[in-house]
C-alpha cells in the first residue's frame, strides 16, 4: 500500500506565489494502477515528482508501505535514488550516449543487481517485453519515437520496482500508436501487476488503463473511483465536464415549475426531477444522447425546442450545434433527419433522464429520482 | 566563437543535375556531349559559389601558402634558420606550457563555473553572463592591467603582500608577473570564459529529465553527474577544451607585453620577431609558424568531425527542457568573485594608474587627475592611432557584412553542390583556428609585394580585418538564416517577388536584428585587435592596439594606463551596442 496524505506545495513568494498540490490524499494498492487525470496546471505532475521524490512538498506524509520516505514534519526526505522506483518519462529521457541494453541495464548496474543483469538476464527479459530485444544494441537516436517510448518502460520496469511512476508517457505518440502502445500497456499492466501511478490529461487513457481514476483541480482530488463511476457518475459538475459531459442547462424552479434560466419563455418539457434540488440546479448531458427528433416521442424524456446553428457530418451522422436562448448546446441527428436542418431552423431535442446527471447550486451531483410517466406534462 | 559549422553537410543534391545524369543513362550514342553540357550547366549554376571560392581564396590561403612556400625555398632554409635558434626547445616547451596550462585551468575553472552557474538562485541569474566578461576587455589592456598589478618591484599586490606584518622576502616579489608560471595562468584565466561558454551551453541544452531519470533509476546524484551528466556534454567539453588548447597554443599578448622583460619566448612571438626585426626574415617566420598552423587545421577538422556525430547528442524531447538544478547560493559567491577578479582587478589597476602623475605601484588620491587623459589627447599620433582603428574598423564592418551576407545565403542554400559549399565553409573556419600572429605575417609579406601593394596604406588593415572576420561575419548571419528557414521565401517567391527584392524585402529585414548584432561584434573585435595590426602597421597606420604596445615600450605607465582605458572605452560603447542590436547571445558568439 502506498499512501499519500496531505501534501501540500506551494512554488514561488509573493505576487508569483502558487499552490501546485493543496492537501492531496491518495491510496494506491498493491498491483493496482491508478491514474491522475486533469488539465495541465493542476498540479498531477508536481504529485508525482514528489512521489519520486524529485521535489520536495511543503507538508504531508508519503509511505511506501511501512516505509515513511517523506515526512515534513519529522523532516524525513528520502532521495529519490533510495525509493525503490521506476519511473517513466514524457519525454522518454533515455540517455543519448548510452545503447538501449546499457540504457535499461542502468537502474540494475547502480542498484547493484549484478546477478539479475548477468545471470538472470533481466534486461533482455524486460526488452522482450516492450518487444524490443532486436534494438539492443542501437543508440536513442536510432530508434523511432513508439521503440523509444517503449524502451523507456523497459529502462522504468526492468529492476521490479515497488512502484511505478509514468508522466504523461504516451503523449509525444501519434493518434494511432498511442492507442496501440496504451493497449499493449494494459496488456502488460495485466500481466506483471505493477503498482502504479500514472499522470494523463486524455480521459481515454485514464479510462482505458486505470484501476481507478483520480481527477485532479486546483491541487486536489475531485472524485476517485473506478473508471465507471467517474465516467457515468461524474460527482462534480467539474469533473462532469472534464470527462465529456459538457453540455449545460441551468434551470430555475418557479411556481412548481422547471425553467431554463436561458429562455423562460421556451416550452420545457420535463417530468420532474430530484426532489433534492433546491430552487436552482444544473443539467448535463452528453453530445451523444442529445438527439434532434423529427416529432416528440411518446417516452418520458428531456425536452426541448432549439435553432439550428450549424450541421457538421461527422460520418455515421451529425453534429448539430443549436442555441436555446444564448446557450448553445451540441446535438446529434442520423442522415434523414439532418437532411431538412437548415441554419436558423426550430427543432426538437430529447434526452433520455437515464443520461442526464444533476447537480446542485454547490455544483454537486444530486441522484435524481426516478421518474413516474403519468406526471409528463404535454 | 560560434559552432564552426551550422550548415548541414549532407544535403543531397538537387535541381539539375540528377536530371543530366539520367539523360547520360538513355543517349548512350552522344554520352562525351551529354556530360560536357552537364558540366557547363553545373558551372553556370555555381558561378556564384565559385566565385566566392576564389575572392575567400585568395584572402585567406595566399598569406598562408606565400609564406610556406618562402619557408620552403632553397631545400627549407627558412626552417633550418627559424628552428635554429640556440633556445628553441625551451621556446617550444614554453609553447607547449602555454597551450596545456591553458587547457587544464580553464577546463578545471570553466566547468566550475559553468556548473555553478546553473545554480544561480532566479534573482542572481544575470550573473551568469560576468564570466563572459574578461573576453570583452582588450587582452592588451587587461594584461598591461596585471602587469601594473603584479610587477615585481613596483606591483601594487606585490607592495601590499610585503607591507603585510609577517613577510619576510626581500625588495621584491613574491609575484614576479614576468616569468612563465604567471604568463601561463594570467593567460589561462583569460581563457577560460570560453571554456565557460560552451560549457554553460552544453549544460543549458541538457534536458533535465535525463539527470531525473538517474536518479530515479537509483543513482546518486555524482554518480549522476559523472555518468549522466558529464558524457552527454562531452562535445562541449572537448570542443571547449579544444579552443582553450589552441588560443593558448596561438596566445601572442601576453607572452610579448610580460614576456620579452625576462625573455620568455614562445613560437608567436617568435614569427612576430623573425617578420619585424630590421632584416624581415618571412621565411624563418613562417617555419616557426608551422607547429601552430598545424595545430589550427586539427582544430578545424576535429570541429567538423564532431559536429557530425553530435546528433547523438541531441536530448529535446517533447518539451522544452526546465532546467531545474537545485539552487546554491555558493554560485553567486563563485562567480562574482572570478569574474570581480579576473575582469575588474586588472581595470582598476588602469583607472589608478592613468589618474597618476607617475606609477609606482603606490595609489595616492590626493595626486589624481586627468593630466594624462588631456596628455593624451594632445599627443596627435595617440589621436590619430584611435581615428584610425575606427575608421578601418567601422569601414571593415561595411565590408564584411555584405561579403558574410553572400556566404551565408551560399552555406545556407541546399541546391548548391555540397562538397562546394564544405570548401567555402572551411576556408571561412580557418582564420579561427590559425593565430592572428601568423596570418599577420602572412599578411604582411604578401601585401608588401605585388600584385596588391597595399602595406603603408589604412586598406591593408581593412583587408587584413575583413579576412580575420570571415568567421564572424558569416556564422551569425547563418545562424539567424537557419532560424528564420525558409518558407517566408517561399512565400514571397510565390507572391511574385523576384530573387533581389526577396533579399531586400524580406530576408534583410527579418534579420536585421542579428545584422546589427553582428556589426557590433565585429566592431568590437577589431578594436580589440593587436597581433595582426601589430605586424602590418607602418608608422602612418597606427591602431589603439600597436600605439599602446609603443607606450608600454617606452615605459610611460600612466599614458599606457589611460591609453588602454580609451581602448576599454570604445570597447565598452561597442558591446553595449551588440549587446541592444543582437540580445545577450552576441556576447556568447565571441
Amino acid at each position: 500500500m502506498f499512501r499519500i496524505e496531505n501534501l501540500t506545495k506551494t512554488f514561488g513568494s509573493g505576487a508569483g506565489r502558487f499552490t501546485a498540490i493543496d492537501g492531496l490524499n491518495l491510496d494506491i494498492r498493491e498491483g493496482e494502477l491508478v491514474v491522475l487525470l486533469g488539465q495541465s496546471g493542476c498540479g498531477k505532475t508536481t504529485a508525482l515528482r514528489c512521489v519520486a521524490g524529485l521535489e520536495s512538498a511543503d507538508e504531508g506524509v508519503i509511505s511506501f508501505g511501512d516505509t515513511v520516505v517523506f515526512d515534513s514534519r519529522r523532516g524525513v526526505d528520502v532521495p529519490p535514488e533510495k525509493r525503490d522506483l521506476g519511473m517513466v518519462f514524457q519525454s522518454y529521457a533515455l540517455w543519448p550516449h548510452r545503447t538501449v541494453r546499457q540504457n535499461i541495464g542502468y537502474p540494475l548496474k547502480v542498484r547493484k543487481l549484478t546477478k539479475e543483469l548477468k545471470e538472470e538476464k533481466w534486461v533482455e527479459q524486460a526488452a522482450e517485453l516492450v518487444d524490443c530485444g532486436a534494438l539492443l544494441d542501437r543508440y536513442p537516436h536510432q530508434l523511432s519515437g513508439g521503440q523509444q517510448q517503449r524502451v523507456a518502460l523497459a529502462r522504468g520496469l526492468v529492476s521490479r520496482p515497488r512502484l511505478v511512476l509514468m508522466d504523461e508517457p504516451l503523449s509525444n505518440l501519434d493518434a494511432l500508436l498511442r492507442v496501440r502502445v496504451r493497449n499493449e500497456l494494459h496488456e502488460l499492466h495485466q500481466r506483471l501487476g505493477f503498482a502504479g501511478l500514472y499522470v494523463t490529461h486524455d480521459q481515454s487513457e485514464a479510462m482505458a488503463l486505470g484501476d481507478r481514476v483520480a481527477v485532479m483541480n486546483k491541487g486536489r482530488i475531485e472524485q476517485i473511483g473506478t473508471p465507471q463511476d467517474v465516467f457515468e457518475r461524474p460527482e462534480t459538475s467539474y469533473v462532469a465536464n472534464f470527462v465529456g459531459i459538457t453540455n449545460v442547462l441551468d434551470l430555475a424552479r418557479e411556481d412548481g415549475r422547471w425553467r431554463l434560466k436561458a429562455a423562460p419563455g421556451e416550452p420545457l418539457d420535463l417530468a420532474t426531477a430530484a426532489d433534492g434540488l433546491g430552487a436552482e440546479c444544473q443539467v448535463r448531458f452528453r453530445q451523444s444522447d442529445a438527439v434532434i427528433v423529427p416529432a416528440p416521442t411518446a417516452e418520458s424524456r428531456l425536452r426541448f425546442q432549439a435553432t439550428v446553428v450549424d450541421t457538421v457530418y461527422v460520418g455515421r451522422g451529425y453534429d448539430v450545434s443549436v442555441s436555446l436562448g444564448d446557450v448553445r448546446l451540441n446535438a446529434r441527428a442520423d442522415a434523414a433527419v439532418a437532411a431538412g436542418l437548415d441554419q436558423g431552423k426550430t427543432v426538437t431535442v430529447e434526452v433520455p433522464w437515464h443520461a442526464c446527471v444533476w447537480y446542485g447550486a454547490d455544483g454537486l451531483r444530486v441522484e435524481a429520482g426516478p421518474v413516474e410517466s403519468d406526471l409528463v406534462s404535454p | 566563437m560560434k559552432s564552426i559549422s551550422d550548415a548541414r553537410p549532407g544535403a543531397p543534391r538537387q535541381g539539375a543535375q540528377p536530371v543530366e545524369e539520367r539523360r547520360d543513362e538513355t543517349g548512350a550514342g552522344n554520352t562525351g556531349a551529354n556530360r560536357r553540357r552537364a558540366w557547363t550547366r553545373a558551372l553556370r549554376r555555381h558561378a556564384l559559389p565559385i566565385a566566392a571560392i576564389i575572392v575567400i581564396g585568395y584572402l585567406v590561403l595566399a598569406p598562408l601558402v606565400r609564406l610556406q612556400l618562402l619557408a620552403l625555398a632553397d631545400g627549407g632554409a627558412g626552417y633550418a634558420r627559424g628552428f635554429g635558434t640556440a633556445d628553441i626547445a625551451r621556446t617550444i616547451t614554453t609553447t607547449l606550457l602555454l597551450g596545456l596550462g591553458s587547457l587544464v585551468i580553464g577546463l578545471v575553472f570553466g566547468a566550475v563555473l559553468a556548473w555553478y552557474s546553473i545554480q544561480l538562485p532566479p534573482r542572481a541569474r544575470w550573473m551568469a553572463t560576468l564570466p563572459i566578461l574578461p573576453i570583452v576587455v582588450p587582452p592588451v589592456a587587461s594584461m598591461i592591467g596585471w602587469g601594473l598589478l603584479l610587477a615585481p618591484n613596483s606591483g601594487t599586490i606585490n607592495r601590499f603582500i610585503r607591507s603585510l606584518p609577517f613577510y619576510s622576502g626581500g625588495d621584491t616579489g613574491p609575484i614576479d608577473v614576468f616569468t612563465v608560471p604567471w604568463i601561463v595562468f594570467l593567460t589561462a584565466l583569460g581563457l577560460t570564459s570560453f571554456v565557460y561558454v560552451f560549457l554553460r551551453a552544453g549544460l543549458l541544452r541538457v534536458n533535465y529529465e535525463l539527470v531525473e531519470a538517474g536518479r530515479t533509476a537509483g543513482d546518486r546524484p555524482l554518480g549522476v553527474f559523472f555518468r549522466i551528466l558529464l558524457p552527454i556534454v562531452r562535445p562541449s567539453l572537448i570542443y571547449g577544451g579544444a579552443v582553450a588548447l589552441l588560443l593558448g597554443l596561438g596566445q601572442f599578448t601576453a607572452p610579448l607585453l610580460l614576456g620579452t622583460i625576462k625573455n620568455v619566448k614562445v613560437l608567436t612571438t617568435e614569427v612576430y620577431f623573425f617578420a619585424n626585426a630590421g632584416l624581415a626574415d618571412y621565411g624563418a617566420a613562417a617555419a616557426v609558424a608551422s607547429p601552430l598552423l598545424l595545430a589550427g587545421f586539427g582544430i578545424v577538422a576535429l570541429q567538423r568531425v564532431l559536429l557530425g556525430e553530435e546528433q547523438r547528442f541531441v536530448t529535446d524531447g517533447g518539451k522544452t527542457s526546465r532546467y531545474s538544478a537545485r539552487r546554491n547560493p555558493v554560485a553567486v559567491i563563485v562567480i562574482g568573485l572570478f569574474s570581480g577578479t579576473v575582469a575588474l582587478l586588472p581595470l582598476l589597476a588602469l583607472i589608478a594608474a592613468s589618474l597618476s602623475p607617475f606609477w609606482t605601484g603606490q595609489i595616492d588620491v590626493s595626486t589624481w587627475s586627468l593630466d594624462n587623459f588631456r596628455e593624451l589627447w594632445n599627443t596627435p599620433s595617440a589621436v590619430s592611432a584611435v581615428e584610425t582603428s575606427l575608421i578601418a574598423s567601422g569601414a571593415s564592418v561595411l565590408v564584411s557584412l555584405p561579403i558574410g551576407y553572400v556566404l551565408a545565403d551560399i552555406l545556407h542554400r541546399r541546391s548548391y553542390d555540397t562538397r562546394i559549399r564544405a570548401i567555402i565553409d572551411i576556408l571561412i573556419s580557418l582564420p579561427l583556428g590559425v593565430p592572428a600572429v601568423v596570418f599577420g605575417a602572412g599578411f604582411l609579406f604578401t601585401y608588401t609585394a605585388p600584385p596588391f601593394v597595399l602595406y603603408g596604406t589604412p586598406w591593408v588593415l581593412v583587408v587584413v580585418y575583413v579576412t580575420l572576420m570571415l568567421p564572424f561575419a558569416t556564422r551569425m548571419q547563418l545562424a539567424a538564416r537557419m532560424s528564420l528557414g525558409d518558407s517566408y521565401q517561399e512565400a514571397a517567391r510565390v507572391s511574385g517577388a523576384g530573387p533581389l527584392r526577396t533579399h531586400l524585402q524580406v530576408v534583410i529585414p527579418m534579420i536585421r536584428g542579428s545584422l546589427g548584432g553582428s556589426a557590433a561584434l565585429i566592431f568590437v573585435l577589431l578594436t580589440h585587435e593587436f597581433a595582426a595590426s601589430l605586424l602590418v602597421r607602418s608608422t602612418r597606420t597606427q591602431v589603439m592596439g600597436t600605439t599602446l604596445y609603443d607606450l608600454w615600450l617606452n615605459v610611460s605607465y600612466p599614458l599606457v594606463a589611460a591609453m588602454g582605458l580609451v581602448m576599454c572605452l570604445v570597447t565598452a560603447a561597442g558591446v553595449i551596442l551588440a549587446v541592444r542590436l543582437g540580445g545577450s547571445k552576441a556576447l556568447e558568439s565571441l
